[in-house]
């Protein structure tokens, strides 16, 4: 998509974000973020994390819908805290649990958010949401009511009023939550597309979307950064640690007391485990090619689950 | 180095959103549904006997705040919290709009199509009395309901807004439908400034149907940003709407005669008069149809023909008709027709006068009270010993009572006639 947004050109004068020490407590003292310091930089930005790791906090500021208790976040130079207005100008949101009016068409729909953007110039907006009907692939829903859309069809509706402003700063919470596998991968593949000139954040339980997309993942845990990097270096954060045996199923309890399994199959009667660790005491471990989903369940398990 | 604020392509105001929201809204079947609702309304209620609008208009007038009224608190109280309901406020208020524009806009969007499916009752009711009387003469008299009709609703919606809104449920907002169930039961022992449709207190209330959503706008940005700056209109309409509303309460309770609120000692001395049989008949001040001051003595030697009614009892609207007949038949002869209308809404005079075409002085009790006992509901009607409606008073040209009328045979017979006849050969010019 041509980045053809003055707001957005004038607006940034580097594009990226910038988080130093931010913190989040709510009140009956439960903290959300402990000092989370990150750079941010142009691409898609993976942030991985189970419930109530802080991950929708750390969105929610950065969208200036949530106060930080301490810290600063800026993006694109912009202080989410003190230049609300211009971060919102920069900014495409795209939360986990969003509604849209079901009586409006998905044209109606994107008109009334581009006023919402201050795109009162109707010429100027209705080419922007031709634009990006076209390019969520919406043109034959153009017409059609919001409330008549599939969840899928829904989420790129979604994605289109994220878009219209030609946003330096995209925040997509889960969204590819509850779609079925071809949507799900039309959606990620959007946003591998989109990611280059602008921040892409985006928030997943699926390690999947992550190796599909991402070009850094930071991993979050209890309010803290766990890991920040690109997916290889996450990956460098298992080699070697990863192993794979088939064993018999008595042997299960004892090999998962001792290791981080992180994935086990089941094969004519016999079982295939896969383990972290650094090393495996069994005579039929053999080492394995590490993927995410392996340096995900290790960062999480505190990166040094090792019995041996 | 601080980077350069966003260049904006220009910011719509909150009108043109509510525009954009309401026209979207103009093709939803809630909207068509109340539209067509509120015209329903408006033909059952608007087909009344009378020579023109005027009971027309008053019913729908009626019909607007006593039943509309109900519909518009529970509309505003769901449309204040459907962003919540539907999870669309996290898409809008991370946009570069102030919070106080968004919900201006909203509220305005929704005042713009109840004042629609308002305007649908009065063309229901207008329709209904076209299809009965084959005409539509005293027009205006519908806009003047509409307008005070529509003041009231302003304010019931803003006020359920602003509750619903802040309180984060409609719930909330039931408390403006209770105010609006007690004003209506409760006529005979709230004051007369408590009831947001009488016409005198309209801009009391429109005024404070703008506070109301001023200090909705205000409080519910604090609520989502923090104490940080409003836009500058929001204190300015909230303290312009509730300085406005004490302004014109103080006005209306300096100049109305309220045993609850306060009383003129102008209508103290109407009440000490009496009617008595060839003893001048009790006299007034009070305004006219255009809310010219008007006394007895300003027809000095006129048969005066001084009938009593009100519009709370249909049937003695009637009356209003046979005065005019009586003015064209004989005015000439000296003879001239004076209508009193016990209302405690001062509008209903120019309604009434409006609609009907009527020649002759309708003047406005404005001491009228809603009482059980209609004696007690005014000073006025005191001195007239009104016990029934309506009353109607022939004097000879010496303003002495000379026949004392009373009840429907005024309207539905000749006696009302054969009084001034009888008046006129013992009396004549």
């Amino acid at each position: 998509m041509a980045v053809s947004n003055p707001q957005g050109s004038q607006a940034a004068t580097s594009t990226q974000v910038v988080i130093e020490k931010l913190r989040k407590e709510y009140e009956g003292g439960v903290v959300g973020l402990h000092e989370v310091s990150l750079t941010i930089p142009a691409g898609v930005f993976a942030l991985l994390g189970p419930n109530g790791a802080g991950k929708s906090t750390l969105m929610s500021i950065l969208a200036t819908i949530l106060e930080p208790t301490s810290g600063t976040a800026r993006v694109c130079g912009f202080d989410v805290r003190r230049q609300k207005h211009e971060v919102r100008s920069i900014l495409g949101y795209l939360p986990q649990d969003f509604g849209l009016y079901p009586a409006l068409t998905t044209y109606e729909t994107l008109d009334y958010v581009g006023l919402l953007y201050n795109l009162s110039d109707p010429v100027v907006r209705r080419r922007q949401i031709e634009e990006v009907i076209e390019r969520v692939n919406l043109g034959e829903f153009r017409n059609r009511r919001v409330g008549e859309l599939s969840g899928g069809m829904r989420q790129r509706v979604g994605l289109a009023q994220a878009l219209l402003n030609f946003p330096k700063l995209l925040i997509v919470d889960e969204p590819t939550a509850g779609l079925d596998p071809a949507e799900r991968i039309r959606i990620r593949s959007l946003l591998a597309e989109l990611g280059g000139e602008r921040v892409i954040i985006l928030s997943t339980h699926l390690i999947e979307d992550v190796q599909a997309v991402a070009d850094r993942v930071a991993v979050l845990h209890e309010g803290r950064i766990r890991f920040e990097g690109t997916v290889p270096e996450m990956l460098a954060r298992v080699e070697g640690r990863v192993w794979e045996l088939v064993v018999q199923p008595q042997e299960l309890a004892a090999l998962r007391d001792r290791y981080l399994e992180t994935g086990l199959r089941r094969e004519d009667g016999r079982i295939q485990i896969r383990l972290v660790a650094d090393h495996v005491e069994h005579p039929n471990a053999k080492p394995a090619d590490p993927v995410l989903e392996d340096a995900y369940l290790w960062l999480m398990n505190g990166g040094s689950a090792n019995g041996a | 180095m601080e980077p350069e604020a966003s260049v904006s392509y220009g910011q719509p105001s909150a009108l043109s959103l509510a525009g954009f929201e309401a026209r979207s809204a103009l093709r939803t079947t809630a909207f068509r549904s109340a539209a067509v609702a509120a015209f329903l309304v408006g033909l059952a209620v608007g087909a009344q006997e009378g020579h023109g609008a005027g009971p027309s208009a008053w019913a729908a007038g009626e019909a607007s705040w006593h039943i509309f009224g109900f519909i518009v608190v529970v509309w505003m109280s769901m449309a204040a919290v459907a962003d919540q309901a539907l999870r669309t406020d996290v898409l809008l208020y991370t946009k570069p709009q102030p919070t106080e524009r968004i919900v201006a806009a909203k509220f305005m969007a929704i005042l713009m199509q109840i004042l629609l499916a308002n305007a649908a009752l009065f063309v229901g009711a207008a329709c209904a009395h076209y299809a009965s009387h084959g005409s539509l003469a005293g027009l205006w008299a519908y806009a003047l309901r509409y307008w005070a009709a529509s003041g009231a609703l302003l304010f019931l919606g803003a006020a359920a807004y602003a509750l619903a809104l802040l309180t984060g449920t409609p719930l909330a907002g039931s408390a403006v439908g209770l105010f609006l169930a007690l004003a209506l039961a409760g006529r005979s022992f709230l004051a007369k400034a408590y009831i947001p449709a009488y016409t005198q207190n309209v801009p009391t209330y429109m005024a404070l149907g703008l506070a109301c959503i001023g200090i909705a706008c205000w409080f519910y940005r604090i609520g989502r940003r923090g104490k940080t700056r409003v836009a500058w209109y929001v204190p300015a309409l909230t303290i312009l709407g509730l300085g406005l509303a004490i302004a014109n309460l103080k006005v209306q309770l300096a100049h109305t005669h309220d045993p609850l609120s306060g009383e003129q000692p102008a209508l103290d001395l109407m009440e000490a008069q009496n009617i008595v049989p060839d003893n001048p008949a009790p006299g007034f001040l009070l305004p006219d149809q255009y809310g010219r001051p008007t006394q007895l003595s300003a027809f000095a030697g006129r048969i005066l023909v001084i009938a009593l009614w009100s519009p709370a009892d249909p049937d003695t609207v009637a009356v209003l008709d046979r005065l005019q007949q009586i003015a064209q038949r004989y005015g000439a002869q000296g003879v001239q027709p004076i209508a009193i209308c016990l209302s405690e809404d001062v509008g209903a005079v120019a309604t009434f006068a409006q609609g009907e075409m009527l020649s002759y002085p309708v003047v406005e009790d404005w001491g009228t009270h809603h009482a059980p006992d209609i004696m007690d509901s005014s000073p006025l009607a005191n001195a007239y010993q009104v016990t029934v409606l309506p009353k109607v008073v022939v004097t000879d040209r010496r303003r002495r009572v000379k026949a004392v009328l009373t009840g429907l045979d005024v309207t539905a017979g000749t006696m009302l006639e054969e009084a001034v006849k009888a008046r006129l050969s013992a009396d004549p010019q």
